[in-house]
C-alpha cells in the first residue's frame, strides 16, 4: 500500500499530462481553424489533380465546374469538414493516439517514405542517444562534484561552483553550440561542423563509430557544459542538508570512518531527493535538445521540428512530433518514477 | 525594513551590485532606445530592404581594421541636399556637389553606388554628371543619366524620383563599364573587355596597374574627390537629393548581416523587446502563480485539491514541443510568445507559494488575527501576503531570464515575431543563410552576449536580493 | 496571595455558556477513508462575568479546541455556545464582529501568534483598527496605555520594535496587550505561560491575575498544570478525551480531588508551589489517550486504578453534582452506595 500510492500519483499525473497536451492540441487546432484550413488545402489539391484529370474527358467548362464543385461536396462530407471540429477532431485524436499519423508534406524519411510515422520513428534512437549520453554525463558529474564539494563548503571552489551555476541558467544552451560551431569547426577545424556520419558515412563498423562519436562529441559537450554547473550545485545542497541532520552527527560521533558515513549515511539518504532534481531536470535538457539538434543538424526529434517549420511548414509532422515527444516523455518518466519508488527508502520503510 | 536600507544591503553584496548597475545600464539603453528608434522599427526599417540597399553585405565592425595588418575599406556616405556651388552656362545652371575623399585602404572598395532623389524641372530634364578626380590627377567621368522627360499628356512642373529614388550600382552599371574602358585605354594603354571589368569597375578606378598582368591592380591611396554636376535648363528646376556611396568591407560599430543591416541597431533595439518580455512574463505568470498558490494555501478543500492537481499536471508537461506547436498554429506574434510563456509558467510557483501559505497558516497567526475581528481578507492580504511578498519578488526576478531565453529559443527555431526584431531572431538569419558556416563571428556571437548579460543582470539581482529579503535570514529589521 | 481572598462565584446569568457542546474532525486516512476525532465530545459549562474558570487535562484532551469553540474560532459539530445570551455560532458578519471585539485570545506559542512583520505598536494597534475605534492619536493612547499595562517598558522603545527583537516574554506580554486594548469582557488564554521561560512565567502569571482582577474579566484559563489552575482559577474543569470528568470550586477539586484521573493529576504535581513546577507535565501511568477511537464506558477505564470490572467498561458514567458545586463523572461517586463510601 505505501509503495502503490505514492506510485499511483505520479503515474496518474503523468497520464494527466499526457491527456492535457493531447487536448491542447486538439483545441488549439480546432479552436484557431487551423485543422479546417488544412483539410480545405488538402480537398483543394486533390480537386486541382482531378481538374487535369478530367480536362481530358469533359470539354465543357461549365459542366467541368458542376461536376467539380460536386466532387467538392463529397469531398467535403468525407472529410468531415461539413461537421463541427469539436466532433471531428476527436476522431482525429484518436486516431492520432492509434499512432496513425497521416503523410507528410515535403519531408520523407531517411529511405524516403512520406508517412510522417516513418519520419518520426527513425529518429527517436537519435535523439535519444544524444539525450541519454548527456544525462548521463551530466548526472555523474554532478553526483562525483556534488559531493565532493560538500565536503569543501565554503572554499573557493565552492564559491566558484555556485557561480557558474548561477551564471549557467542565463546561457542559451543552443548558443554554446554555435559559438563551438564557430570556434573548433570553423576556425580551428578540429571537429565537424554537423550532422552524424562525414558524407560518405564509413561502412566499415569501427570507424562508423567513431565517426559517429566525433560528430556527438560536440553536441553532448554543449548540453553537458550548460547543465552540470546547476546540477553539482543542486546535489552538493541536498548533501549538505542531510549532513547536518542527526543521525550523521550521531554516527560520526560513534566513530565510524567518514568514507562509511559519507557513503551510508549521506548518499543513500541523499538519493531521493537527488534522483528527483535530476527527474525535473530531464524535461529541461529534453528542451535544450530540441535546440541543440538543430545547431548541430543533428538527425534527431529536435531537427525535424526545424526542418518542418521552415519553408512550407509541414503541419503534421508537427503535430505528430509534438504528440510523440509528449509520449515519449511521459513514458520515460513513468520508468523512472517507478524506479524512484522502488529505489526510496523512505517509500520501502514506513508503515 | 524600509526600502532605502533594502537598497543599501543589495548594493552591498557583489551580486546585487553587479545586477542593479547591469539593470540601470539596460534602462538607459532601452530609453535612450524608445526615445530615438521608431516604434515600428521592426517593420518599417528592420525587415525593410530598401533603408539597407547602400550598406556592404556581412562585413565585420569598423573597429576590427585596428586588429588587422591591413586596414580594410571604410564604408563611406556622401549625402548633399543644397549644391555646393552653382553656375551659370549657356544651357543653364548647373550645381554641382564636390565630396573630397581620403582613401586610405589597401583594398579597393566593396561598390559604388549613387542615388538621386526630389528632382523637379520646369520643362526639360536635367542631366546629372558624376566624375572622379584621383590624387594622380586623373579625372574620369564615371555616369552619365538624363532625368526621364515628360511623359504623354503630362503637365509641368514635373517631379521625378520622389516615391522611389533613383539608385545605381555603378560597379555593374553599363555606362560606367564603358567609361572606365576608355579610361584605362587612354590613360595606362591597357584595353580589356566589359566581361573582365564588369562587377569590378572599384579596383580600376581606385587603383594603378601593377603591371604585372592586364589586370592585376595596387589600390592608389590619397586624396580623391567625387564630383556631382546636375546641368539645369530652367532656373528653379533642382536636384533635392545627391548621395554617393563607397561602399567598405567593414562597417559601423558592429558589422553587418547578409542583408547589409546594421546590426548595432538590432541589438540596441532589441534591449527595450527583451526587458519588456523579461518582465512582463515574469510579472504575469508571478501574479498568477501567486495568486493561485494563495488560494489553494488558503481556501483549502476543494479549491486546493483542483488548483493542485493542474499545477501538478501542467508543471509536468514538456513545454517546449508544445510552445513550438502553439505558436506555429496561432502565428507568431510577441504577445502570443508571452501568452504562452506565461500559460506554462506559474505552476512552479504555485506549489511553493502554496506550502508557503500553508506553512504561514497552521502557525496560530491567522487564529489570533481571526480572534481579533479581522476578515479572511484582512488575514490574507495584511498578514499572509507580506509574509510571503519578498519570496515573491526574488521568484519575479528569477522569472524573467527564463523568458528571455524562451523566446530567443523559440525565435532561434524561426517561430519570432518578425515585426519585432530580436536577439533570437538575428541570430536565427546568422543560423538559417548559413552566417555561422562562413565564420561571421560578429553576426552570431554579439545578440548571444545580449542575450547572456540580460538574463545574467536579473540572475545577479535575483541572488543580490534573495538574501535580503529571505524572511529566514533577516535578523534585525530597523 | 492567600486564595482566600478571591472573591466568591457571581450568581448571576452567567456571561459564557456552553452546552453540550462537540467538535468532531473528520480526518483522511489513507487513499479513500477517513476516521472522526471526537476532540470535544459534550462539554456544557458556563462562565460567569469577571470569573476565571480553568481547563486542566493531558495533552489531546480537547482543550484548546473547547476554547477555540467558546470562542467561535471553530464550528461545533453538536450543542451551542451563547456569549451574553446570544447564539455565537448563528452570528451574521456583523454581530460575529461586535463579539470579537468584546472577547479575546492569547495563544500558547508568542512567537507564531504575531506577525513578524508588524512593529509591537501595528500588532497592538491592529485589533482598533479592525473595529475602526477612536482617532490616531487615541488610538496611540490606547495602545500606549496597553503596553503600560502589561508593562513593556519603555513602552515608547518597544512599539517601534519588530517582534523578532523581542523576547519570549516580551512577546506574550504584547499578545496580551493586543488581547486588553479592546477592554474585552470574555479572553480566552490557551496556555498562555506554556511557552515562556521558566524565569518569567510566575511573573506573567501574577500579571494576568492581576489584570483580570483590574478590568473584571471573565477568563476561560487553558493549562496542563493544575497548580496553575488552583493559583489563578476560581472553579476547575478537568477534561480527558473530549469529556468533562470532574469540575468544581478550585479549592475544592485540589483539596479534594474525587475522579480517579483528577487525583493522578494532582499526585503528579511534584512540589505544591505552582510557580517553580509549572513546566511539570502530570505524568500517568498507561498509553496517553487518543480521540480518535475512545475506549468504550468510563474511557478512563483502561488506565484507571479503580477500576471496577464489568461496570465501567461497559456504561458511561454521567457526570453528577457530587458535593455542592462540585460535579464528577465517575462510577465510585454515582447512587448512594458511591456517595456512602
Ligand atoms: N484541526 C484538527 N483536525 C483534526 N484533528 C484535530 C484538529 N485539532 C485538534 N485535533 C485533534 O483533537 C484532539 C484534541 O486536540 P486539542 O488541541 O484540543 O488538545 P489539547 O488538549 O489542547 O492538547 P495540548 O495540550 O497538546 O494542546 C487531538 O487528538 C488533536 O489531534
Ligand atoms: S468510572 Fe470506573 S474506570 Fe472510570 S474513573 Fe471511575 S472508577 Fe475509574
Ligand atoms: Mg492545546
Amino acid at each position: 500500500m505505501s509503495l502503490f500510492r505514492p506510485l499511483l500519483v505520479r503515474s496518474l499525473t503523468m497520464v494527466g499530462v499526457f491527456f492535457v497536451v493531447l487536448l491542447m492540441l486538439v483545441l488549439t487546432l480546432g479552436l484557431t481553424g487551423f485543422s479546417d484550413r488544412i483539410l480545405a488545402a488538402t480537398i483543394g489539391e486533390q480537386l486541382r489533380a482531378e481538374r487535369t484529370a478530367l480536362a481530358e474527358t469533359i470539354r465543357d467548362p461549365d459542366e467541368m465546374e458542376k461536376v467539380l464543385e460536386k466532387r467538392r461536396e463529397e469531398l467535403e462530407i468525407f472529410y468531415g469538414l461539413r461537421t463541427p471540429w469539436y466532433y471531428r477532431l476527436p476522431r482525429t485524436a484518436l486516431r492520432v493516439l492509434t499512432l496513425d499519423l497521416g503523410e507528410a508534406r515535403s519531408l520523407r524519411s531517411f529511405d524516403g517514405s512520406n508517412r510522417v510515422f516513418d519520419i518520426v520513428t527513425e529518429r527517436v534512437p537519435n535523439s535519444m542517444l544524444l539525450l541519454t549520453t548527456s544525462f548521463i554525463i551530466t548526472a555523474i558529474i554532478g553526483i562525483v562534484g556534488g559531493s565532493y564539494l560538500a565536503t569543501r563548503q565554503g572554499s573557493w571552489l565552492d564559491r566558484f561552483v555556485s557561480g557558474f551555476a548561477a551564471v549557467s541558467y542565463a546561457i542559451p544552451t543552443w548558443w554554446i553550440g554555435i559559438l563551438f560551431i564557430l570556434i573548433l569547426s570553423i576556425q580551428l577545424r578540429i571537429l565537424p561542423s554537423g550532422g552524424m556520419y562525414s558524407t560518405p558515412p564509413p561502412t566499415e563498423p569501427l570507424p562508423r563509430f567513431f565517426d559517429l562519436v566525433s560528430h556527438a562529441l560536440l553536441p553532448v559537450i554543449t548540453l553537458v557544459l550548460v547543465s552540470f554547473g546547476p546540477s553539482i550545485y543542486s546535489i552538493r545542497t541536498i548533501t549538505l542538508n542531510i549532513a547536518q541532520e542527526d543521525h550523521v552527527k550521531i554516527a560520526r560521533a560513534k566513530g565510524l570512518p567518514e568514507s562509511r558515513v559519507r557513503l551510508r549515511h549521506i548518499l543513500r539518504v541523499a538519493a531521493p531527493p537527488i534522483v528527483t532534481g535530476l527527474l525535473f531536470g530531464l524535461a529541461g535538457s529534453l528542451s535544450g535538445s530540441i535546440l541543440v539538434e538543430t545547431v548541430f543538424n543533428w538527425q534527431g526529434m529536435g531537427r525535424l521540428y526545424y526542418d518542418a517549420l521552415a519553408g512550407t511548414p509541414d503541419e503534421n509532422v508537427i503535430v505528430a512530433l509534438t504528440f510523440i515527444f509528449t509520449l515519449m516523455y511521459v513514458a520515460i518518466r513513468i520508468v523512472l518514477e517507478v524506479l524512484y519508488v522502488f529505489l526510496d527508502p523512505r517509500v520501502r520503510y514506513t508503515d | 525594513m524600509n526600502t532605502a536600507n533594502a537598497l543599501r544591503e543589495l548594493l552591498r553584496s557583489g551580486p546585487g551590485f553587479g545586477g542593479v548597475s547591469l539593470l540601470g545600464l539596460l534602462i538607459v539603453v532601452a530609453l535612450y532606445v524608445l526615445l530615438v528608434f521608431p516604434l515600428d522599427f521592426g517593420e518599417s526599417q528592420w525587415s525593410n530592404p530598401i533603408v539597407w540597399v547602400d550598406n556592404p553585405k556581412a562585413v565585420p565592425p569598423a573597429w576590427t581594421n585596428s586588429l588587422r595588418p591591413e586596414a580594410r575599406p571604410l564604408h563611406r556616405v556622401f549625402e548633399g541636399t543644397e549644391p555646393h556651388t552653382v553656375q551659370m552656362a549657356r544651357s543653364g545652371p548647373v550645381h554641382s556637389w564636390r565630396f573630397p575623399l581620403n582613401y586610405a585602404s589597401s583594398h579597393p572598395p566593396t561598390f559604388l553606388a549613387v542615388t538621386l532623389a526630389d528632382v523637379t524641372y520646369a520643362e526639360r530634364p536635367p542631366l546629372v554628371l558624376i566624375s572622379l578626380k584621383r590624387p594622380d590627377g586623373k579625372q574620369l567621368r564615371i555616369y552619365r543619366h538624363t532625368v526621364r522627360g515628360p511623359r504623354e499628356g503630362e503637365s509641368g512642373p514635373f517631379s521625378r524620383y520622389g516615391q522611389t529614388p533613383l539608385r545605381v550600382q555603378l560597379s555593374t552599371d553599363e555606362a560606367t563599364v564603358t567609361a572606365v574602358q576608355n579610361f584605362l585605354a587612354d590613360e595606362f594603354d591597357l584595353r580589356l573587355d566589359g566581361a573582365q571589368i564588369g562587377g569590378r569597375v572599384d579596383r580600376f578606378l581606385f587603383g594603378v596597374p601593377t603591371g604585372d598582368s592586364e589586370e592585376a591592380f595596387a589600390p592608389l591611396t590619397g586624396d580623391y574627390e567625387i564630383i556631382v554636376q546636375a546641368a539645369m535648363r530652367e532656373e528653379g528646376d533642382s536636384v533635392g537629393k545627391v548621395r554617393f556611396v563607397v561602399g567598405g568591407a567593414v562597417f559601423g560599430l558592429m558589422g553587418t548581416d547578409s542583408l547589409g543591416r546594421d546590426l548595432a541597431r538590432g541589438l540596441l533595439f532589441g534591449v527595450p523587446v527583451a526587458l519588456f518580455i523579461g518582465i512582463i512574463s515574469a510579472l504575469m505568470s508571478t501574479a498568477i502563480g501567486t495568486s493561485l498558490g494563495i488560494a489553494s494555501g488558503y481556501l483549502g478543500g476543494r479549491a486546493d485539491i483542483t488548483i493542485q492537481r493542474i499545477s501538478d499536471i501542467v508543471a509536468n508537461v514538456p513545454v517546449l514541443p508544445l510552445l513550438i506547436f502553439m505558436l506555429f498554429i496561432v502565428g507568431p506574434s510577441l504577445w502570443m510568445i508571452i501568452v504562452i510563456l506565461v500559460i506554462f509558467g506559474w505552476p512552479g510557483l504555485t506549489i511553493q507559494i502554496r506550502s508557503m501559505v500553508l506553512h504561514v497558516r497552521t502557525n496560530q497567526l491567522v487564529e489570533a488575527i481571526q480572534s481579533l475581528g479581522a476578515s479572511r481578507r484582512r488575514v490574507m492580504f495584511r498578514h499572509i501576503l507580506p509574509q510571503i511578498t519578498p519570496y515573491v519578488f526574488a521568484q519575479l526576478i528569477f522569472g524573467a531570464p527564463a523568458a528571455i531565453l524562451s523566446e530567443a529559443g523559440l525565435s532561434f527555431l524561426g517561430l519570432g515575431d518578425p515585426s519585432i526584431p530580436t536577439w533570437g531572431q538575428i541570430l536565427e538569419a546568422g543560423f538559417r543563410t548559413g552566417g555561422i558556416y562562413l565564420g561571421y563571428w560578429w553576426w552570431i556571437v554579439p545578440p548571444g552576449l545580449c542575450i547572456v548579460i540580460t538574463a545574467l543582470t536579473f540572475m545577479l539581482l535575483g541572488l543580490g536580493i534573495e538574501p535580503v529579503v529571505n524572511p529566514r535570514l533577516r535578523r534585525s529589521p530597523p | 496571595m492567600a486564595m482566600e481572598t478571591f472573591p466568591q462565584r457571581p450568581s448571576s446569568q452567567p456571561l459564557v455558556q456552553l452546552h453540550d457542546v462537540k467538535v468532531h474532525f473528520t480526518v483522511r486516512k489513507g487513499l479513500f477513508g477517513s476516521e472522526s476525532v471526537h476532540a470535544v465530545d459534550g462539554v456544557t459549562l458556563d462562565i460567569g462575568a469577571g470569573e476565571v474558570v480553568a481547563v486542566v487535562g493531558e495533552s489531546g484532551s480537547g482543550k484548546t479546541t473547547l476554547g477555540r469553540a467558546a470562542l467561535g474560532l471553530i464550528r461545533v459539530t453538536e450543542g451551542h455556545v451563547s456569549f451574553d445570551n446570544t447564539e455565537i455560532t448563528a452570528l451574521s458578519q456583523k454581530e460575529q464582529k461586535a463579539f470579537r471585539r468584546r472577547s479575546a485570545a492569547i495563544f500558547q506559542d508568542p512567537f507564531a501568534s504575531i506577525d513578524p512583520y508588524m512593529t509591537a505598536y501595528e500588532s497592538v494597534a491592529e485589533p482598533l483598527v479592525i473595529h475602526g475605534i477612536g482617532s490616531d492619536s487615541e488610538r496611540r493612547e490606547r495602545v500606549f496605555q496597553a503596553l503600560h499595562d502589561v508593562r513593556l517598558r519603555p513602552a515608547q522603545e518597544i512599539a517601534g520594535k519588530y517582534p523578532d527583537l523581542l523576547s519570549g516574554g516580551q512577546r506574550q506580554r504584547l499578545s496580551i496587550a493586543r488581547a486588553l486594548v479592546l477592554q474585552p469582557q470574555f479572553i480566552v488564554a490557551d496556555e498562555p505561560v506554556s511557552m515562556v521561560d521558566a524565569s518569567s512565567r510566575a511573573e506573567l502569571l501574577a500579571l494576568l491575575r492581576e489584570l483580570q482582577e483590574r478590568f473584571n474579566i471573565a477568563f476561560l484559563y487553558i493549562t496542563h498544570d493544575i497548580a496553575t489552575a488552583r493559583y489563578f482559577a476560581q472553579r476547575i474543569v478537568v477534561m480527558y478525551l473530549g469529556c468533562v470528568v470532574e469540575m468544581g470550586e478550585a479549592a475544592d477539586v485540589v483539596r479534594n480531588p474525587m475522579h480517579p484521573y483528577t487525583q493522578a493529576l494532582i499526585a503528579a504535581v511534584p512540589e505544591p508551589d505552582p510557580a517553580n513546577r509549572l513546566h511539570q507535565r502530570p505524568s500517568l501511568p498507561g498509553e496517553p489517550p487518543s480521540p480518535v477511537n475512545a475506549p468504550s464506558g468510563c474511557s478512563f477505564h483502561p488506565r484507571c486504578a479503580s477500576f471496577m470490572a464489568g461496570r465501567c467498561e461497559l456504561t458511561t458514567p454521567r457526570l453528577l453534582e457530587v458535593e455542592p458545586n462540585h460535579f464528577v463523572a465517575c462510577f465510585l461517586h454515582e447512587g448512594s452506595d458511591a456517595y456512602q463510601n
